[in-house]
């Protein structure tokens, strides 16, 4: 445990002089999108680090050893998604960001959908975005636990990493420190995925029966699809991605920006789903316990593994969530500044950043049992947005009501449908795209 | 033209679900095949800005 603490303070160290060389940013463009001014190499690596969270090397392991290749599945379905959704929708962003002057991610619907409808999305990505961001704070809270810290104060230095270089940075603190980190990230599931590849005897293989195809006990259809809905389009509904479009300096970068980051996530998904695969046919094997709680299964993997790889994948996972949730905060402290208040300097943005993070820790205080479920719940939230990004692009119909009924409609469904029905993720997507066309047929005949 | 891409990925990605089940690591080498193959033709491509 003394390796993962000196491994915490020189990641501190680092991670505070990164964000002092950032600091000094002035107008909102600088502080909330690094005046539009990264290199490819850094957008990538900040984009794979704000979308690759602490679920990739606990919950995804813990999936794919529970449940077979499925899991790999869901997680590049989500990549190849992404990937559609960028190469096409990413240069019409990156566009309009710069000639209509766009900051904040909720701004880009106000063009089309008035400022009402943006100051609700960003309310409702509030209200989606903080229980996602307590479990990511809740994460680091229990690893800071095994080193001997108690949940508060695991929660208090979770919520000082995550405010600290936002608020002296801004977003090119976040954007410096998420790419040493996202590359902290790689090697660390690297270095295990070796570890563990040496101990694995893979001739045991075909004793993985169903783990190793789909449709299983696990992997229906419906399960499939009803997970994989939200997460296809991620890229489009989720602020802190979304706003990552608008930091590239130029074409070039931006094409590199998505380019680099499939690569990072194609390689991280097979590390991490390998991992997973891996631990499985050890515990076929008798090498590696049985483990029923999934999300153990990595626990349990760093509590058998030599202390100096345990300390760095401990400290990838912490950061896995700290770069995820500054990068929310910040994303949200743009919404409030911009899209709520209507602020011009950058005052109420990194007042916002204190804020948001202090009732991001509140809730993760309460350990509140229904996170997961909360977390679930708030990438389905976002996707009332969807028709209206889509809408902007492809049909010149809908104004304001068109905004508002579909965000509401949308809103309503994500939280009812889950208790009703089955697949409810992609009912809410239907039912936010009937609401958007029915309104917008009639909004226009007006 | 947009969406006839969208759709062959999809339904490419959910091939899986119809193969023959077959204890091996096809299934994940498939995904993975897949998915560097769609990241190659949209890095070679030329996009909309260029």
């Amino acid at each position: 445990m003394n390796e993962f603490i000196a491994a915490l303070v020189a990641y501190v160290v680092l991670g505070s002089l990164i964000a002092a060389y950032a600091r000094g940013a002035r107008s909102q463009e600088e502080f909330f999108i690094a005046g539009r001014n990264v290199s490819g190499l850094i957008s990538a690596l900040t984009y794979a680090a704000t979308t690759y969270s602490a679920f990739m090397m606990v919950g995804l392991v813990g999936m794919t050893y529970a449940t077979g290749v499925g899991a790999a599945g869901f997680e590049l379905m989500y990549l190849v998604g992404t990937l559609f959704l960028l190469s096409y929708y990413a240069p019409k962003i990156w566009r309009l960001g710069r000639e209509r002057g766009i900051v904040s991610p909720t701004e880009f619907l106000a063009l089309r959908y008035g400022e009402t409808t943006a100051k609700l999305a960003a309310l409702i990505a509030l209200i989606a975005l903080i229980p996602y961001t307590s479990a990511q704070m809740i994460g680091v809270a229990l690893l800071l636990e095994n080193a001997g810290l108690s949940f508060a104060s695991g929660v208090a230095v979770a919520a000082i990493l995550v405010a600290l270089w936002a608020f002296v940075g801004g977003l090119r603190g976040v954007a410096l420190t998420d790419a040493f980190q996202g590359i902290v990230m790689l090697s660390a599931a690297v270095l295990v995925v070796a570890y563990v590849t040496s101990l694995t005897d893979f001739s045991k293989l075909p004793e993985l029966g169903e783990h190793l195809y789909v449709p299983n006990s696990f992997w229906s259809y419906e399960r499939f699809a009803a997970l994989v809905t939200p997460w296809f389009f991620f890229a489009l509904t989720n602020p802190q991605v979304f706003q990552r479009l608008f930091i590239p300096r130029d074409e070039r970068a931006l094409k590199r920006m998505v380019v680099y980051f499939g690569l990072f996530g194609l390689v991280y998904t097979f590390l991490v789903t390998m991992l997973g695969l891996e631990l499985r046919l050890m515990t076929e094997s008798g090498e590696f316990p049985v483990v029923r709680d999934r999300d153990r299964v990595t626990p349990t993997l760093l509590s058998l593994a030599p202390s100096w790889l345990a300390a760095l994948v401990s400290l990838s996972i912490l950061m896995a969530a700290v770069t995820t949730a500054n990068s929310i905060v910040l994303s949200l402290s743009s919404m409030v500044s911009r899209d709520i208040v209507g602020e011009k300097g950058v005052t109420i943005g990194r007042l916002s950043v204190v804020v948001l993070t202090t009732l991001v820790a509140l809730f993760a205080l309460q350990r509140p049992q229904y996170i997961v479920e909360l977390s679930v719940t708030s990438s389905t939230i976002l996707l009332c947005q969807l028709p209206l990004i889509i809408g902007y692009f492809h049909w010149d119909r809908g104004g304001r009501i068109t905004g508002i009924s579909t965000l509401i409609a949308g809103f309503t469904a994500a939280i009812v449908y889950p208790r009703l029905i089955p697949l409810s993720s992609v009912a809410t997507l239907l039912t936010a795209f009937a609401v958007y066309a029915i309104v917008a047929v009639l909004e226009s005949r007006k | 033209m947009r969406l006839l891409e969208c759709l062959a990925v999809v339904v490419l990605m959910l091939l899986p679900f119809v193969f023959p089940k077959s204890a091996d690591l096809t299934t994940y080498a498939y995904w993975l095949v897949l998915t560097a193959a769609y990241l190659v033709t949209i890095a070679v491509r030329r996009w909309e800005l260029e």
